[in-house]
C-alpha cells in the first residue's frame, strides 16, 4: 500500500504532502526530550512552535496532546488527540489516548439524532486519511480502464473479465464516496473542543445574552460561524449556542 | 492631520533608501521635573536621533521608580533636502518612595552604534497625605510631537529577572479620554516563549493624568517564563476610530471646529516591547524527584481510615496546592505494598487567581485495595519544587501512613498471579526517528484531480471511436469503399496527371477511365468489372445526376476509352483539357454523393 500511495504520489500532486523541515524537527526533538524530563509545558511550548511554523503531523499532534493531559488540560488534549487522527486514523496508541481522554469528559456524548445510515459513510471514511482513500480510488480507477480496454478491444476475454470488471466499478465508485466523505470531515468540516474548564453557552454574541446551558471541557461541537469573539458552537441539531471564541479551540 | 501622518510614514518607509551609509546616534534624556511627590509622576523621555533601524534603549538604574511605557514616536523633518529623523519613548515613572534617586545613565544602539545620555537625579518629597497636594496641572502627560495623546498604551511586568517557570505579572493598560466608533481592534503582545494565564477580572477606572481625566481599562496577566535567556514580550497594538461627536469639545462644534478631526480615520498606537532576563533553574541541589514546579507549594497527604479489612479499600488523597503554575506540577505516586491493588480515582485541579496571583490547588485520589490481612506501612510522598524567593529547592514529604488490615495472611506460597492493571494512564509519546510533516489546513483540489483524471478518459474514449472505425471497415466492405472512393479517385487522378506527358496517351487514359468509373462503383457497392454504360446511367439516376452532369461523365469516359483501345495518341492540349475536365466532373460527382448522403 505504501508503495503504491509513494508510485501515485509521483504522479499526483495532490497526494504528495510530505515536507522536510529542519527547524520543525529540532523543536520536536527539543518537546519530546522536555516530556520525557517531565517539563511538561515546555514540551508544549516546543510543539507548539512548530505548529506556529505552519506545519503538523500525526505524532507532533499526538505527543501535544500528551503533553496537555499532563498539565491537566484535557480540553486541549482532545483536541489535539482528534487532529491526530486525520494523519494516525488506524493508530492504537491514539485512540487508546482519545478514549482515556473523552472518558474524563464531564458532557456526555450525546446521540446522533440523524439516521444511522447517513453515518456509516463518515464511519467507514475515517478508517483511512483522505490521502490514502485518494490513492485507493485512483487505483481501482486505473484498474478499471485497464479491464475495460481489455474488454472492449479482446472480445475472446470478455467472458472472464466481465466480473472483475464489476468489481473495479463497484470499489471505485466505494473509493470516491468515501474519499469524498473523508475530505469533508477531515478537511472541510470545521470542529472545534471545549477547552475553558466551565463554559456558560449563551443565545447570541454577547454576556447580555440568556445562558441557556454549561459545557465542560473536553466537549467536541461544529463550528458555524463567529462574531464579535464569540463563536456559535452546534453540539447536536437541537443543541448549539453561542460562546467565547476563547474558549474553544479548532480541532 | 491624517493625510500628513500617511505622507510622513511613506517618507519614512523611503528613508533607508535616501540615508546611505550608517549615520552618527544621538541620545537626549529629559525629566520634565526633577522634584515630584510621592504620589505624582514623571515623564521621562528619551529621544533617538539618526541611524538606521529601531534602536534598543536602557535606562539604566531605575531604582525607587515604578516604570510604565507610555509608548513610542517617531518624527521627521527635512530641511534643504536633508532628512534627518528622530524616535522618542517616553515612560511615566511612578515614586516607590521617599529619598534622592538616581535614574540612568542612559543608552541606545542600532547596530554597531551607540550613544549615551548622562543620569538624571530625582528628589521624591512626602505625598499629599503629609504635605501640599499635588500640582496636577503640571503632572506628566504622554505626547506626541507637542500634541497631548487621547489614548496610549502602556505595558509593564512586575519583574525583569526571573528562574524558568517563575511567575511574572504583565499588567497592560489602556489610557483613553475618547470615545470609541465601534470595537476597536486589539492586538495582545507576543508572549512567545512564556506560558500564559489570564487573571481576570478586567478592571476599569479612572485615573488623572497632567490634569485630565483618562479611562483606564487594565488587564493582567500572569506569564511563566519556559526557557532561560533574553525573552522578549512584544507590543500590543491597538487599532480604532474615534467617535468625534462624543470625543469633542462641545465648544468646538458650537465653533465648527474640530469636531470633524478625525471621524472616519483609523489610528493605530502600539506599546513597547519588554525584555525579560529569563535565568535557568540552578543545577546544584537538585532533587532527584524535582519535576519542573515553580513557586511555593505545600503537600498533604491522607488517609481516609488507618484500619481495615482484606478486599476493603482505602482511600489516599494527596492535596498540592500553593502559589506558581500548579498545573504543571506533578507529585509522584505514592508507594504502597506490593499486595494492595491501586486505583487511580481521579485527579482535579482548582486555579485560583484572586489578587492577580495565581494560585492551585491540585487533589489526587488513589484508592487502596488491601489483599491480605496485616500491618502495612505506606512510604512517604515527596515533592520538590524551586523557590523563586529563596533561590533555592524545598522538598515536601507527607506520610508515612500505618494501616492495618484485617483478614488472612498472605500465603506462604502464592500460585501464579493474574496480571492486574494497577493503574491507566496515557500512552507513552511518539518518538519516530524520521517525521514527514504536512502543511496544516491543507486540502485536495478537487478541480485538480478532476483534471487530470479525465485525461485517461478522454484517452479511452478515443481509443474506443478509432477500434470501433476499424471494427466497421472490416464488417462492411461496401461501406469501406464509399469511405475510401474519393481518395482512391484522387490517386488515380494525380496518376493520370503523371502520366499527361507520356508518348502513348492510353496509360494517361486508362487512370482518368478507372478514377471515374473506380469512383462510381465505390460509391454505388457494385464490382468496377460490372461497370457498363446502363449501370453508369442507373446509378447516377438513383443519385439524381441531373442529364448534363450525366452527359458529361459518358463522354469523357466514352474519350478515355477511344484514346485508350483505337485512336492515335492524343494530343497534349486535349490531354489537358481531359484532365481538366476530370477533375471538375469528379468534383461534381462528389457533390452529388455528398448532397445524397444528407
Amino acid at each position: 500500500m505504501k508503495r503504491a500511495a509513494l508510485a501515485l504520489a509521483l504522479f499526483l500532486p495532490a497526494a504528495s504532502a510530505a515536507l522536510a523541515d529542519p527547524r520543525a524537527d529540532a523543536l520536536f526533538r527539543e518537546g519530546n526530550a522536555a516530556y520525557r524530563e517531565g517539563r511538561f509545558a515546555e514540551a508544549v511550548d516546543r510543539y507548539s512552535q512548530v505548529r506556529s511554523l505552519g506545519l503538523t503531523s500525526g505524532p507532533l499532534e499526538y505527543n501535544l496532546g500528551n503533553a496537555h493531559y499532563r498539565l491537566g488540560a484535557i480540553g486541549k488534549a482532545t483536541a489535539c488527540y482528534r487532529r491526530a487522527l486525520r494523519s494516525l486514523p488506524r493508530d492504537g496508541d491514539l485512540r487508546a489516548n482519545l478514549s482515556f481522554v473523552e472518558a474524563r469528559t464531564i458532557d456526555q456524548t450525546l446521540a446522533p439524532s440523524r439516521l444511522v445510515l447517513l453515518d456509516v459513510p463518515s464511519r467507514l471514511a475515517s478508517r483511512l486519511t483522505w490521502r490514502e482513500w485518494l490513492v485507493a480510488g485512483e487505483i481501482a480507477y486505473g484498474a478499471a480502464l485497464a479491464l475495460a480496454a481489455l474488454f472492449l478491444f479482446r472480445p475472446s476475454l470478455r467472458p472472464r473479465l466481465r466480473a472483475p470488471l464489476q468489481g473495479a466499478l463497484v470499489v471505485f465508485g466505494l473509493a470516491l464516496l468515501l474519499f469524498l466523505a473523508a475530505v469533508r470531515d477531515q478537511a472541510i468540516d470545521r470542529r472545534g473542543c471545549v477547552i475553558a474548564g466551565e463554559v456558560p453557552v449563551r443565545s447570541g454574541p454577547g454576556p447580555r445574552f440568556t445562558e441557556e446551558f454549561v459545557l465542560h471541557q473536553g466537549t467536541v461541537g461544529r463550528l458555524l460561524r463567529s462574531a464579535e469573539g464569540w463563536t456559535l458552537l452546534r453540539i447536536s441539531p437541537e443543541l448549539e449556542g453561542w460562546v467565547p471564541s476563547s474558549a474553544i479551540e479548532e480541532i | 492631520m491624517t493625510a500628513i501622518a500617511r505622507v510622513l510614514a511613506g517618507i519614512l518607509l523611503l528613508l533607508p533608501l535616501a540615508g546611505g551609509g550608517a549615520e552618527a546616534i544621538e541620545l537626549d534624556a529629559r525629566a520634565d521635573r526633577t522634584e515630584v511627590d510621592a504620589d505624582g509622576r514623571i515623564a521621562l523621555t528619551l529621544t533617538v536621533r539618526g541611524g538606521q533601524g529601531e534602536p534598543e534603549v536602557d535606562l539604566g538604574s531605575t531604582t525607587g521608580f515604578e516604570i510604565y511605557s507610555a509608548g513610542t514616536s517617531q518624527s521627521i523633518s527635512i530641511v534643504n533636502g536633508q532628512v534627518s529623523s528622530s524616535i522618542t519613548y517616553t515612560y511615566l515613572l511612578s515614586p516607590r518612595g521617599e529619598g534622592e534617586f538616581t535614574i540612568g545613565p542612559f543608552e541606545a544602539r542600532i547596530g554597531g552604534e551607540a550613544a549615551t545620555a548622562p543620569a538624571i537625579r530625582i528628589r521624591v518629597t512626602p505625598g499629599a497625605a503629609s504635605g501640599a497636594p499635588p500640582p496636577r496641572e503640571s503632572a506628566p502627560r504622554p505626547s506626541r510631537g507637542g500634541e497631548a495623546r487621547d489614548v496610549f498604551l502602556t505595558t509593564a511586568l512586575d519583574k525583569k529577572e526571573a528562574y524558568v517557570g517563575e511567575a511574572i505579572t504583565m499588567s497592560f493598560r489602556l489610557y483613553t479620554r475618547v470615545r470609541f466608533a465601534g470595537d476597536p481592534e486589539y492586538e495582545p503582545p507576543s508572549t512567545e516563549g512564556f506560558w500564559k494565564e489570564d487573571l481576570p477580572p478586567q478592571q476599569r477606572f479612572f485615573d488623572d493624568w497632567g490634569g485630565l481625566r483618562y479611562s483606564v481599562t487594565e488587564v493582567k496577566s500572569a506569564l511563566f517564563p519556559t526557557r532561560p535567556g533574553r525573552l522578549v514580550v512584544g507590543p500590543a497594538r491597538l487599532a480604532y476610530v474615534e467617535d468625534a461627536f462624543f470625543s469633542a469639545d462641545p465648544f468646538d462644534l458650537l465653533l465648527g471646529r474640530g469636531a470633524s478631526r478625525r471621524r472616519g480615520a483609523k489610528e493605530t498606537i502600539r506599546s513597547d516591547s519588554i525584555a525579560v532576563r529569563v535565568l535557568p533553574l540552578p543545577e546544584a541541589g537538585r532533587p532527584p524527584d524535582f519535576g519542573g514546579a515553580v513557586g511555593s507549594f505545600t503537600l498533604q497527604a491522607s488517609l481516609d481510615k488507618t484500619e481495615t479489612a482484606a478486599n476493603e479499600p482505602v482511600t489516599l488523597a494527596l492535596t498540592l496546592e500553593g502559589e506558581g503554575n500548579v498545573q504543571a506540577a506533578t507529585v509522584p505516586e505514592p508507594r504502597v505494598p506490593e499486595s494492595f491493588k491501586v486505583y487511580d480515582s481521579g485527579t482535579s485541579t482548582e486555579t485560583s487567581k484572586e489578587g492577580y496571583r495565581v494560585r492551585g490547588k491540585k487533589t489526587y485520589t488513589r484508592v487502596l485495595v488491601p489483599r491480605y490481612g496485616g500491618d502495612y506501612e505506606i512510604a512517604p510522598v515527596s515533592f520538590s519544587y524551586f523557590d523563586p524567593e529563596k533561590g533555592e529547592y524545598v522538598t515536601r514529604t507527607a506520610g508515612p501512613f500505618r494501616v492495618r488490615v484485617d483478614g488472612p495472611p498472605p500465603e506462604e506460597e502464592t500460585d501464579r498471579m493474574e496480571i492486574a492493571r494497577k493503574e491507566e494512564d496515557i500512552r507513552y509519546i511518539k518518538e519516530p526517528a524520521a517525521i514527514r510533516w504536512e502543511a496544516r489546513g491543507e486540502r485536495p483540489s478537487l478541480f485538480a484531480l478532476l483534471g487530470w483524471n479525465v485525461l485517461p478518459l478522454v484517452a479511452f474514449g478515443a481509443a474506443l471511436l478509432a477500434h470501433k472505425r476499424r471494427e466497421r471497415y472490416a464488417r462492411d466492405p461496401a461501406w469501406a469503399r464509399a469511405r475510401r472512393a474519393e481518395r482512391v479517385a484522387r490517386g488515380l487522378l494525380d496518376a493520370a496527371r503523371n502520366r499527361a506527358g507520356d508518348p502513348d496517351s492510353r496509360e494517361f487514359a486508362s487512370a482518368l477511365s478507372r478514377a471515374l468509373v473506380g469512383f462510381l462503383s465505390d460509391k454505388g457497392g457494385i464490382a468496377a468489372a460490372g461497370m457498363t454504360r446502363r449501370e453508369i446511367e442507373r446509378v447516377l439516376e438513383g443519385k439524381g445526376a441531373d442529364a448534363p452532369l450525366r452527359e458529361r461523365v459518358l463522354r469523357l469516359l466514352e474519350t478515355c476509352d477511344r484514346a485508350r483501345y483505337a485512336a492515335p495518341p492524343l494530343p497534349s492540349e486535349e490531354r489537358g483539357m481531359l484532365l481538366a475536365e476530370g477533375e471538375e466532373v469528379l468534383r461534381g460527382l462528389e457533390k452529388l454523393f455528398a448532397e445524397s448522403r444528407t
